[in-house]
């Protein structure tokens, strides 16, 4: 086991792994100007009295001399509290003093600076996990004070806990890469990119953050993001389709297409989003309707986007229909074979006469999603990448979540941000086996114009987490 | 990951809001709203981290547009920042809308009379929140008497108002917590003042000018066409972000005529005719409501002739152990589920198995939703409109 503060760059280690203590900076037991903490493991001779961990007061099994973690608060984010009882020893009260008050502010650095962390190596793990420090306190005894016992060297000693509590999750100092520059369409056929399986950290089944970068290949103003379970979709077989006009008050069906979401049968956190392309819309803008029936049912839902009329168009627009609701029940006989949903996507004119308004399909698409979001209101030009970070990327901060993930246009070497853009939504966050998706318009509007031509160039990290050292 | 998020938009020229996201931090704490049957989206409370630093920066966002959406992406809910506040810890400074006016009459009475005095107007507050005004009352009083009271008030309450105390909370170090109160755009109708006029024909009220929502509200009464009733038209051009414009229901509809003749707010107005009931003595419904979401078999993004007659297709159930299905029987987002929608608890036991169409007696008509995120939790309480059902509050967390 390997414990340790890292305060302002420096490393303060509190046990060793195995019987090997390790060192630390500065001259031990000299000017607390050097050893803040008087805890520099540069002496290995002698007792080794000064670091002892033990179990907080409230053990809960979760390993030998593993530090408890009792949650605290949930005032900032949750936070826990370890417990740390440590010795300090000093050539005399006065420095041991100067160290125990040095080391509580280097744990108070967050109101300053950066927060210290706390670094946990159990026995038998490679990869150490950093806990956040928002702040300490300490427990000290009254008759805390042995200078016999520091022998050989009357060196002496203050024995206190150190109570630091921070972060709920332990994060990694460096992020996964899990896509580097990997090159996305922008049509329902080559829009995703798999992020893998073997992504590490306890919550990889539940979503851990993920920072991606996006460089489109030209301009688009709206961004939608999905880390999704599958895309299930219908992309062949559509035909142009003359539109009644606006007078007959009836939507007449432009395509239509089964969809197999059987995932949804085992997979009950799925979500279903239902997006449309209209490959090309001639001489009158449209309203568009969706159906949804299953099996041979009858029409269980109808979403119709009477507020967006879609223009006329020989480039292609995707109408996002939202989130749909999919009833299927898993009963015992209801195989993946029977799981279909049957859209049916209709149209109308807006207006009467003249040349007929003819429909044609790209594609009938529902994401069975886990996170999905709409950046708008962002153009990001071909020279410019949209970040999410959702965790920060910052030398001695532990890799933990934001509060709220940010979307930031940014531009230049090094890039520098030009501002946030709005997420509505959650970020895509990364779960293994998991795929990310992706769709851009070059209008900011509900079905604006999908260029297919246009590509983008897509990194993503993810960051792990864990939570092998908590109270609940 | 927070089921709902908060975008904030910056203030525009004469109090319109801009399509420019409001470059300022925050991590939301907790985020809540109210929708209602009457007035649309109604209030929203986003309690926030932010750095302290920025304190006085949020201090000046009053009636900043704010748009929350569901963690799926669907806008839920639409207004404005009617009121902040900033604790950083060692001192809590408010800034509130309320009671703001920047354009002044007195209505007096000289020799039994009533009359009122032209506008007393601050041009630069106009210029900065657009026109709030008030109608002040007094008693007999000559006109310059009236003018001066005027002026006096407007001097007192042309800015917002603002508070500041000393702080009693310990706030984490370099954080302040803020508080955001925002009002549906509906309450934007509280700022303009008209005079009503009873069976004089047609009668048309609007201000283009007013730069609340961003374009024009026109209020037409017509007393001509419908007799007895006034139709009330109510338009508005939709806030419009990022070049979207945001989905608002707005009613059109046939109203009983009023009874009273004075200067009112357009909502007083619009209110008051609501409350009488439509044609066809049906309550009406009215506001700015934010839609896309699930409904009764089906959904409109913008839902033109939002209200009417008392929704008696089921829209949600309620199932025995708690959860909220949609009539597709699906679990729809709490965040977005609307008020002015017709709800049915499902019982454990019934027999016969009941229909929708004839078991109406455990239906409720839902008037109001009250959502909240605390943090960790979500809840959301529906409240049923007068005579019928159970307000039911739902909690879960995730």
């Amino acid at each position: 086991m390997d414990i340790r503060i890292i305060a302002a760059g420096t490393t303060y280690y509190i046990v060793g792994r195995g019987v090997t203590w390790t060192t630390g900076s500065g001259t031990p037991w000299t000017s607390s100007a050097t050893t803040p903490f008087g805890l520099a493991m540069n002496d290995t001779s002698g007792e080794r009295l000064a670091f002892r961990p033990a179990p907080a007061a409230r053990p809960l099994g979760v390993g030998i001399n593993v530090p408890t973690l009792i949650p605290l608060s949930a005032d900032y984010e949750p936070v826990v509290e370890v417990a740390i009882p440590i010795d300090i020893r000093a050539s005399s009260k006065e420095y041991a003093i100067d160290a125990k008050q040095a080391l509580m502010r280097a744990l108070d650095g967050w109101a300053t600076g950066l927060p210290a962390q706390l670094y946990y190596l159990p026995n038998g793990v490679t990869a150490a996990l950093y806990y956040e420090i928002l702040g300490a306190r300490w427990d000290d005894l009254p008759i805390s004070w042995n200078e016999e016992i520091a022998r050989p060297a009357l060196r002496t000693v203050l024995t206190l806990t150190i109570r630091p509590h921070g972060s709920l999750d332990g994060g990694a100092s460096s992020g996964d890469l899990l896509l580097n520059a990997v090159t996305f369409t922008n049509v329902a056929t080559g829009n995703t990119s798999g992020l893998g399986s073997t992504g590490t950290g306890d919550l990889a089944n539940e979503g851990q953050p993920m920072n991606v970068a996006f460089t489109p290949s030209a301009t688009n103003a709206r961004w939608y993001l999905a880390s999704i379970h599958e895309q299930v979709r219908v992309t062949a077989g559509f035909s142009g389709v003359t539109v009644n006009e606006a007078s007959t008050v009836t939507y007449n069906q432009v395509g239509t297409g089964v969809l197999n979401v059987a995932s949804l049968l085992t997979r009950p956190a799925l979500a279903a989003r239902l997006l449309v392309r209209v490959a090309t819309l001639t001489n009158w803008g449209c309203y568009f309707q969706a159906q949804l029936l299953l099996a041979s049912g009858a029409v269980y839902h109808t979403i119709t986007l009477s507020d967006a009329l879609v223009g006329t168009t020989s480039t292609g627009r995707l109408l996002d229909f939202g989130d749909i609701p999919i009833p299927l029940v898993p009963f015992p006989n209801h195989g993946t074979s029977t799981a279909n949903l049957t859209v049916n996507i209709l149209a109308i004119r807006n207006s009467n006469g003249g040349s007929a308004a003819v429909c044609t399909l790209g594609a009938i698409e529902v994401l069975l999603y886990y996170d999905f979001c709409v950046i708008s209101n962002a153009s990001i030009t071909s020279t410019e990448t949209l970040y999410i970070t959702s965790y920060p990327v910052q030398s001695r901060r532990t890799l933990l979540p934001l509060p709220t993930p940010v979307a930031v246009r940014a531009a230049g070497t090094p890039q520098q941000s030009r501002g946030r853009v709005p997420i509505e939504g959650t970020a895509p966050r990364y779960r293994r086996g998991a795929t990310l998706w992706l769709a851009m318009t070059t209008d900011d509007s509900w079905a604006g114009t999908q260029n297919t031509g246009h590509t983008a160039s897509v990194t993503a990290w993810q960051a792990p987490q864990w939570r092998a050292v908590r109270a609940d | 990951m927070p089921p709902i998020v908060a975008n904030l938009y910056a203030r525009g020229a004469s109090g319109a809001p801009s399509t420019t996201l409001l470059q300022l931090p925050l991590w939301p704490l907790s985020i809540s709203h109210t929708k209602s049957a009457f007035g649309g989206d109604e209030s929203a409370t986003i309690v926030a981290r932010v750095p302290a630093q920025h304190a006085a920066q949020w201090v000046e966002q009053l009636q900043s547009a704010v748009i929350l959406a569901d963690g799926g992406g669907t806008r839920c809910w639409q207004g404005f920042i009617a009121r902040i506040q900033v604790d950083d810890g060692s001192t809590v400074i408010s800034r509130t809308l309320d009671g703001m006016a920047n354009e002044v009459y007195v209505q007096y009475l000289r020799y039994g009379v009533a009359r009122t005095t032209s506008a007393a107007t601050s041009a630069s507050s106009v210029a900065t929140y657009g026109r709030h005004m008030a109608l002040i009352s007094v008693d007999e009083m000559d006109a310059t008497a009236a003018a001066a009271r005027a002026a006096s008030y407007l001097a007192l309450y042309a800015w917002p108002i603002e508070e500041a105390s000393a702080s009693i909370t310990r706030q984490p170090p370099g954080l302040a917590t803020l508080t955001l109160e925002c009002k549906g755009w509906f309450e934007a109708t509280k700022w303009i003042v008209y005079s009503l006029q009873q069976g004089t024909g047609t009668t048309t009220i609007s201000d283009t000018n007013w730069r609340g929502i961003a374009g024009a509200i026109n209020l037409s009464l017509n007393d001509a066409t419908f007799g007895n009733n006034y139709s009330v038209n109510i338009s508005a051009t939709p806030f419009t972000a990022g070049g979207v414009n945001l989905p608002m229901a707005v009613y059109t509809g046939v109203y009983r005529r009023p009874f009273t003749k004075s200067y009112e707010t357009a909502a007083d107005v619009i209110a008051r005719l609501a409350a009488l009931g439509d044609g066809a003595n049906e309550r009406a419904t009215y506001g700015f409501l934010t839609t896309r979401v699930d409904n009764a078999g089906a959904i409109t993004w913008k839902a033109s002739t939002w209200a009417g007659a008392v929704p008696t297709a089921v829209s949600y159930y309620l199932t025995p152990d708690g959860q909220l299905l949609t009539n597709a029987m699906t679990q729809p987002r709490w965040a977005s589920v609307l008020p002015d929608t017709m709800i049915r608890r499902l019982r454990l036991a019934a027999r016969p198995a009941p229909s929708d169409a004839s078991d109406t007696i455990s239906r409720f008509w839902c008037a109001r939703t009250e959502y909240t995120w605390d943090g960790q939790a979500e809840t959301l309480r529906l409240e049923p409109g007068r005579g019928g059902g159970a307000d039911i509050l739902l909690a879960r967390v995730r």
